[in-house]
């Protein structure tokens, strides 16, 4: 069972959060703001922060770079949780930070299966990491192409809405695509990683 | 009381000045002054400012009635109708430039005299309607901004206004008889010699704008149709629409701006209604209501709706902006269409 931090100026979310993860098995901590959200993960280490971004006075991207700032806080992974669809800005701005962003209203009966999905793949991806830090000297690179990695993921959840410009995305995210090959070619990473766990 | 209108007689001969007084009181003018010498014509017609002078060409001093009438010429604006005994006298006149409205040879009777004068004065009086009209329409076409001129059907300008005369960048200098395509630059003087040969041909006018550099100019053919309904002219107006092109330009781009401030807001509120909806959602999922399907089909509904507003934002302008600027770099192959919104 994990520990969930979630991070809510909605009272009515908070409440529901925490009533529904509990019946799971779930630790559930739940902060009104971001400041209260830092304030707790002082001497908490959740598996797991949800994180929304409409927020006062300390907004949820204010709060993603206060966490991934501290290296006390950095290895947490975090998945956003907003009313707002993300723009192709923020997701390549803060892409890189966050292992996923969901949108509300969610189903809560599948909320469990989702959260438990973010951080199995979070902890494979981390697992990936380790491993490649080994072999290949570049530890940039490899930062580089994690992240490169998590926002052609966002990208492709998201951009599909553009109806009027399928073509321009499309070509968007094969550019992007190609950089990840480019640098799977120069780490030598399908020499490295079992057969399958390297996709681009 | 009418005026009378005033008469200067040059002539030496005693008799044939007092037969031209006569006709000339008996037409009612007044006589202003008889005088017998060139040089004293010339001073008279400062002085008394005649309407009409009767001119003998041989006089005596040095100075002869053709010489006198260059000279009063070039101050006053006056008909002259030479008199002379010699035929001969009147081939040198006609090769002159004084300007001689008429002329009588001696002998003559009245009403050739009566005649001469009748027809004098009438050109005269034409001759000035005339230089009043083209005063007019000189200062109509230098009022206006526009460059304007006026081509013939081999394209050689018949006039033009000082704008166009600023335009051509030769203030000056006599542009009337010029091929239009000599003066603009070969690229401009090619499109421009087309479209003015397109309107000869239709006989339809043409209005196209083309931009120099940081200058926009709008250039119209106007057929002109002749008595005949034949083309044999066109006029050429060219206007600097430079501003015109920015503010048309800067609304554009305000309107864009500001659909897209509106959908920003938009955003935010799209995270407003959804909150409240995953909170519904929450509580009828905790509780047993029995109607709990048809509410959350009723929570979908909204969020269709707010959906759409989200996909709106998604595909406006400066979204699309940001990833082309983001993504596109100049060695990925693209189409071109997509290269220009990158450029932006």
């Amino acid at each position: 069972m994990m520990t969930i931090l979630v991070i809510d100026d909605d009272p009515a979310i908070r409440e529901i959060f925490t009533a529904f993860l509990k019946r799971h098995g779930h630790t559930i901590y739940a902060a009104p703001g971001g400041r209260e959200g830092l304030e707790l993960l002082r001497t908490l280490q959740p598996d797991l922060i949800v994180l929304d971004i409409m927020m006062m006075p300390m907004d949820g991207w204010e709060t993603l770079s206060a966490i991934k700032r501290d290296p006390a806080t950095r290895a947490i992974p975090v998945t956003m949780f907003s009313g707002k669809q993300p723009d192709p800005e923020e997701i390549c701005r803060y892409g890189t930070w966050i292992e996923d962003y969901l949108v509300k209203p969610l189903d809560f009966h599948r909320f469990s299966d989702i959260l438990t999905d973010i951080i199995r793949r979070s902890s494979d991806w981390q697992q990936e990491r380790e491993i490649l830090k080994c072999v290949v000297p570049d530890h940039d690179l490899i930062d580089e192409y994690y992240g490169t990695r998590k926002i052609v993921y966002l990208l492709e959840k998201f951009l599909p809405l553009l109806e009027t410009a399928p073509q321009q995305v499309r070509l968007i995210i094969q550019h992007q695509k190609n950089h990840i090959s480019e640098m799977e070619v120069s780490m030598n990473l399908r020499e490295f990683l079992p057969a399958g766990k390297v996709k681009s | 009381m009418i005026v009378k209108k005033k008469a200067l007689v040059v002539e030496d001969e005693a008799t044939t000045a007092i037969d031209l007084k006569d006709c000339l009181v008996e037409k009612g003018f007044e006589v202003a002054g008889i005088v017998a010498s060139g040089e004293e014509a010339v001073k008279a017609a400062g002085t008394t400012r005649p309407d009409l002078i009767l001119m003998d060409i041989r006089l005596q001093g040095k100075m002869n009635g053709i010489d006198a009438a260059c000279e009063i010429k070039k101050t006053c604006d006056v008909p002259i109708i030479y008199v002379t005994a010699y035929s001969d006298d009147l081939s040198i006149f006609k090769a002159t430039t004084s300007g001689p409205l008429g002329y009588l040879l001696k002998p003559f009777d009245d009403q050739e005299l009566k005649i001469a004068i009748d027809i004098a004065m009438y050109q005269h009086r034409k001759e000035q309607e005339l230089r009043e009209k083209e005063r007019t329409i000189r200062a109509l076409v230098n009022a206006v901004p526009d460059a304007l001129l006026l081509l013939d059907d081999h394209h050689r300008i018949i006039a033009l206004n000082n704008s166009m005369e600023e335009e051509l960048g030769n203030m000056g200098n006599d542009l009337v008889g010029t091929v239009i395509a000599d003066l603009y630059p070969r690229a401009m003087s090619t499109l421009q010699a087309r479209m003015i040969e397109d309107v000869f041909r239709s006989g339809q006018g043409v209005r196209f704008e083309t931009q120099r550099s940081e200058q926009w100019i709008e250039t119209s053919i106007h057929p002109v149709i002749e008595d005949d309904d034949r083309i044999a002219r066109v006029v050429i107006q060219t206007r600097d629409i430079t501003d015109r092109k920015f503010f048309e330009e800067k609304l554009k781009t305000e309107g864009i701006q500001q659909i897209e401030r509106n959908m920003e807001q938009f955003q935010i509120l799209n995270d407003q209604i959804r909150n409240p909806l995953q909170a519904i959602k929450g509580y009828v999922d905790l509780s047993d209501t029995p109607f709990r399907q048809q509410i959350n089909e009723q929570i979908t509904v909204i969020n269709d709706l707010v959906t759409r507003l989200d996909e709106g934002w998604l595909e406006s302008e400066k979204v699309r902006r940001f990833l082309f600027k983001h993504y596109l770099h100049e060695s990925l192959d693209i189409p071109g269409r997509l290269q220009a919104g990158g450029c932006r």
